[in-house]
């Protein structure tokens, strides 16, 4: 029997300009109000003049294999489809914020105008259709890579099978799919570089 | 190497003021009823009265918690689904379960201290085991998150039990002496009060001082902790120990809630008044400290 599906994205930070298309594709196609985010791109400048560089770092929810949001949801609103899409159902949402405070990758915000929490569902509603995630289908780089990490063929397993690739906060063991490719550590620090 | 963070998403803190407040006020109904129920159960005659006053004010408080946990949710009239609904892995989910199996024998309680009657022994005992999870499940809520150092701790459930004897039995005292200080001011009350004044309840001053002490060896530990993990746990620990929440932690939570109240339960042990403002000077320490963990905890970008 075929492995079930398992969604996941590819982000070659080498081919990242910035360029944030992303997250406006993201903002457009999904309606996201203003002030809060489902997809954004961290920008960190590391070095002295004249050997600087400015790194990129996509970010969006990253849709655990063990995602804590889902573990902690006190109604049960919080998902995960059979396919790793990490979702909400936002009629049981009662907008207690437990899963925007569980999340390690801040991907979880409470919508200003639904007042309930919503993150990005890799464009469920896309992907449900045959297409990929708005942000994959604008990314003028194609930086971005979609698609089932169980199926051996796909380019997403590819890339990952060869390349060196990195999750972010692994040691939280909450197993994301969302790999990153030619990350500099200075983009992958939180706090320290505040 | 030089680093410099140019843009990232503002992300607004998910549990602020409303939640300090909540967990603080739980603090105060669970561990009034832990002393009020523990007097009953070791027959402590001469802490009847205290316990009396810690039995009466659980409930009312329990009634502001209830009050506050639905008005900060973003959707508060889907509140009943936290009650109706189980997810077996949630420290939430069972928290509201706990919130109102206390809130119900706190009432039960409250209404036999009121008429004088006998407290059944369970009830003691349930109400002191529901009184417990009341206490240790907001602590529990922050340890299941994956968001902060701060919080990934087996001490905080620890620290919040015993702040929560700390700030139940502060507000008996507190209650004890307010009405005290009124009954004096009338004839009627005088001679009660008189009597009252000469029998001050045993081990308050000691059993808090020695919580306080407590207190302050769990929070060394937990700043031992940070100060020797990851960055992002070292970053934490110098924000309380001489960053931005310095002032709360070594002026209010040190000083104020911990050392005073110290010096003053030790070298006045038996004087009400004196009782009464290390009682107000606790519940400050101890406000300021749940403001350090739960802001403190979300006051760094993640990633």
């Amino acid at each position: 029997m075929a492995e079930k599906k398992r969604y996941g994205m590819a982000i070659d930070l080498r081919r990242c300009t910035g360029c944030k298309a992303c997250q406006v594709a993201c903002k457009s196609e999904n309606g996201v109000p203003l002030g809060v985010f489902r997809s954004w791109v961290k920008e960190v400048e590391t070095g002295t003049y004249p050997n600087v560089r400015k790194h990129f770092l996509p970010r969006l929810c990253n849709h655990c294999k063990n995602p804590v949001c889902v573990r902690n949801c006190p109604v049960g609103a919080s998902y995960k489809r059979e396919d790793g899409v990490v979702w909400l159902d936002k009629s049981k949402c009662i907008g207690c914020r437990y899963c925007v405070a569980s999340c390690p990758y801040q991907s979880r915000f409470i919508d200003p105008n639904d007042k309930v929490a919503d993150s990005c569902n890799f464009c469920m509603h896309r992907i449900d259709n045959g297409l990929v995630p708005a942000c994959v289908n604008t990314c003028p780089g194609r930086a971005r890579i979609f698609g089932d990490l169980n199926d051996p063929k796909s380019e997403i397993s590819r890339v990952i099978g060869t390349n060196p690739v990195q999750v972010l906060k692994p040691e939280t063991g909450l197993n994301p799919s969302v790999f990153y490719i030619g990350a500099d550590g200075n983009t992958l620090r939180g706090s320290e570089i505040k | 190497m030089n680093a410099k963070l140019v843009y990232d998403a503002f992300h607004e803190p998910a549990f602020g003021y409303i939640v300090v407040t909540y967990f603080f006020l739980a603090a105060i109904a669970a561990g009034s009823f832990i002393t009020s129920a523990a007097v009953e159960l070791f027959g402590l005659k001469e802490n009847r009265a205290l316990a009396r006053i810690g039995a009466l004010v659980t409930p009312f408080v329990m009634l502001v918690v209830g009050l506050i946990m639905i008005l900060e949710l973003a959707q508060p009239s889907r509140f009943y689904a936290v009650v109706i609904t189980l997810n077996p892995t949630s420290a939430m989910s069972w928290g509201a379960k706990v919130l109102i199996l206390f809130a119900v024998a706190s009432v039960i309680y409250a209404w036999n201290a009121l008429k004088g009657a006998f407290q059944p022994k369970w009830l003691s005992v349930a109400g002191i085991a529901l009184a417990v999870l009341m206490a240790v499940y907001p602590p529990l809520e922050l340890v299941q998150t994956k968001a902060s150092p701060l919080w990934q701790s087996s001490v905080l459930p620890v620290l919040y039990l015993a702040g929560a004897l700390l700030a139940g039995t502060s507000a008996a005292v507190l209650i004890a002496a307010v009405g005290s200080a009124s009954a004096t001011a009338s004839k009627s009350g005088a001679q009660s009060a008189a009597a009252a004044e000469r029998n001050p309840a045993l081990c308050v001053g000691r059993c808090l001082s020695g919580l306080l002490v407590f207190s302050l060896v769990l929070v060394a530990i937990e700043l031992i902790t940070l100060a020797s993990g990851s960055n992002e746990a070292r970053m934490i620990a110098s924000a309380i120990l001489s960053g931005k929440f310095a002032t709360l932690f070594w002026g209010l939570y040190v000083i104020v809630g911990s050392a005073m109240p110290i010096a003053i339960l030790l070298g006045a042990a038996r004087n009400r008044s004196l009782q009464a403002l290390a009682a107000v000077l606790i519940l400050v320490g101890i406000y300021a400290l749940r403001v350090i963990e739960v802001v403190g905890g979300q006051s760094f970008p993640l990633t």
